[in-house]
């Protein structure tokens, strides 16, 4: 396993988002990009989680079940009004199971765009050559 | 990066990619530059725009999703960027590519993009500019009340799942005949505001529930509802036919088909994604994903598209409803008559005759010169009919169909109208298009510092996130009057109007 700190951070696109996250295992990458998803477009500050909303994806490749897990996220913000702002999930090969850690939108501040969708073009989620696992996303907003 | 198989192993890894194309860019005209065709491109790529309009080489990767647009199966005549074309995923944001499904064209989301029939409608109001400004800000108060914005669920219409499948049936028709709207309006909308052959048992339980509680609302990013002003007349007469007389008060408001059409566009894409092997087809992006019309997922696609269609022609016109609300509210009068509404996000079946561009061929063989029924696809680009067509409704045809084109925040929108010899099947620009980042422009400005220089220049600003107003600064975006200018120029469509934004309510 790799021993590099997860983390996240979103990159410059003329028109929409592109977000890119690391962490040490599978399940660390994917926690960074829902962790980034939300601050694309919400203040998130620290703790402030309230609720938890289970997930469950059927097995899936890596980068679909990347984008799956994302759209869940944007799911949940539209039909519920929460905010997914961390994710706390196993894969296995039933799938990806587990839960968001999530806020309601009325107790977050909106700094930027809300998120419409997860494009597939220039998606990448895999292992690197040092065992990091890492990720990189086009948000259209 | 190594792409390790998923431990539970069930799922293909993704197809393998052609060869990437090299870009060549050769000079038409000063407005008109064509990408030469290479490697696995079918037609030439053609970008509309002045040499300062042209995308950036770095930052912006526009010009090579024309280039990927051009390998489509089945396209014909060229992959045609308009001028505000900038970088998207798959086509380019500003990209019209038409297809022969009789050839084994193909229909792919991603031509039509997330927000499916995202458009524009005008509205104009019986003000005029000095009329309005003691109660402008009372009017944008109103607005801001009235009008559901920003993330999550809400909308003017909480629609029951019923009044939903209707909504995705019968579009802005729906809507007028539970009370928002007229008949009127009706005429003035593209399609007669609902699209034919609309499939709601092909919208996913899913999509629905993203869109029941979204009727009526206007999301975020560049989305507004604007109060504006006719600044300048290019065209008298046209202008005069659509209604429009200088110093004259107007609102625009600019929205799509929500999280119902955003979630529809992926359930599609992965299931185009899944079907290509067994079609043959190879796309050089993955957001290219696609399916021949005439095809199981194709047919089931644009049922869909053409529901969430409907979705967005609804929204907008319950959004109208609630303008008509606010200036009632605060102006003493809702009198406000549709100009036209018409979206820049769909693909289309229309008729067109087939030509190749310059020397080369036009993709499919043997059908140069002949009248096809086309899928034109329009990814941030206006249709734009010319004068005469029977589509307009009587009191438009004379002077083509209006080419709603919204500015960026705080600077001018315009009204254009379709002209004859229209080069790319029928269409025109759709906005400014943008050439900075959000993260850069939020770099550059402040969301406070934006809206105090807007409200010092007499305009009055209710945004749903004041910090993220500045994603929108209008030096994020290329400039619109050098965009309609180019259109004029090339025969894309005739600048009418100029309008000026007094009010801006932002999601």
């Amino acid at each position: 396993m790799s021993r590099t700190p997860a983390g996240h951070r979103l990159l410059p696109h003329t028109a929409d988002v592109r977000l890119s996250a690391w962490g040490p295992t599978r399940e660390a990458c994917l926690d960074q990009a829902v962790r980034a998803l939300a601050e694309v477009f919400v203040e998130v500050p620290a703790g402030v989680a309230t609720a938890r909303v289970p997930v469950r994806l059927p097995p899936a490749f890596d980068a679909e079940l990347l984008v799956a897990l994302l759209e869940e996220v944007l799911f949940v913000v539209d039909v519920r009004g929460l905010v997914p702002v961390a994710a706390r999930v196993e894969v296995g090969p039933d799938g990806l199971r587990g839960w968001f850690a999530a806020v309601g939108l009325g107790g977050l501040e909106q700094v930027g765009s809300v998120p419409k969708a997860i494009a597939r073009s220039d998606l990448e989620f895999g292992r690197d050559d040092a065992g990091t696992w890492r990720a990189v996303v086009t948000v259209d907003v | 990066m190594s792409r390790k198989p998923h431990r539970s192993g069930v799922t293909r890894p993704p197809a393998p990619k052609p060869a990437r194309a090299p870009i060549t860019l050769i000079e038409e005209t000063p407005d008109r530059w064509r990408i030469e065709r290479a490697g696995a491109m079918r037609v030439p790529g053609v970008v509309f725009g002045s040499r300062h309009l042209l995308p950036a080489r770095d930052g912006d990767d526009s010009l090579r999703q024309v280039a990927n647009v051009a390998t489509l199966p089945g396209i014909v005549t060229a992959s045609f960027a308009m001028p505000d074309v900038h970088w998207g995923y798959g086509f380019p944001i500003g990209g019209v590519a038409a297809t022969d499904p009789a050839a084994g064209g193909v229909v792919s989301p991603g031509g039509v993009g997330f927000d499916i029939s995202c458009g524009v409608r005008l509205l104009t109001t019986p003000f005029t500019e000095s009329e309005l400004r003691p109660r402008l800000a009372a009017v944008m108060s109103s607005l801001s009340r009235l009008v559901p914005r920003g993330a999550g669920p809400g909308g003017v219409w909480d629609a029951t799942p019923a009044e939903l499948r209707a909504i995705l049936r019968r579009g802005s028709t729906y809507a007028v005949a539970r009370g928002y709207g007229t008949d009127l309006d009706l005429a003035h909308c593209e399609d007669g505001g609902a699209v034919d052959d609309a499939d709601p048992s092909a919208v996913s339980d899913r999509a629905l529930q993203r869109g029941g509680a979204q009727v009526g609302s206007l999301g975020s990013g560049n989305h507004f509802v604007e109060v504006q002003v006719v600044d300048r007349i290019l065209d008298p007469a046209a202008a005069a036919g659509f209604g429009l007389a200088q110093g004259q008060v107007t609102v625009m408001i600019h929205c799509g088909s929500r999280g119902l059409g955003h979630q529809l566009c992926s359930d599609h894409v992965r299931a185009m994604q899944d079907a290509m092997p067994r079609h043959g087809i190879r796309v050089p992006d993955a957001q290219l994903a696609c399916a021949p019309v005439d095809s199981t997922e194709g047919r089931a696609y644009l049922g869909a598209m053409a529901a969430a269609a409907n979705f967005a022609r609804a929204n907008r016109q319950v959004l109208a409803h609630a303008a008509r609300q606010a200036f009632r509210d605060a102006a003493g009068s809702g009198e406000l008559q549709l100009l036209y509404d018409v979206s820049h996000n769909l693909a289309k079946l229309e008729e067109h005759v087939v030509r190749a561009w310059g020397d080369d061929g036009a993709g499919v063989d043997g059908v140069v010169g002949t009248a096809r029924l086309l899928c034109v696809h329009r990814k941030g680009a206006t249709r734009a009919l010319a004068p005469g067509h029977p589509e307009l409704p009587d009191d438009l045809r004379p002077h083509g169909q209006p080419v709603l084109v919204p500015g960026s925040m705080g600077t001018a929108s315009w009204v254009l109208a379709g002209e004859a010899g229209n080069p790319a099947f029928g269409s025109a620009c759709h906005g400014a298009g943008r050439v900075m980042s959000r993260h850069a422009a939020m770099k550059q400005v402040s969301g406070r510092k934006l809206h105090d220089e807007l409200a010092a220049q007499g305009i009055e600003v209710r945004a749903a996130s004041t910090r993220g107003l500045a994603e929108e600064a209008p030096f994020a975006y290329k400039d619109v009057d050098e965009v309609v200018a180019v259109c004029g120029r090339e025969g894309l469509a005739r600048p009418v109007a100029q309008l000026r934004p007094i009010g801006v309510v932002k999601g």
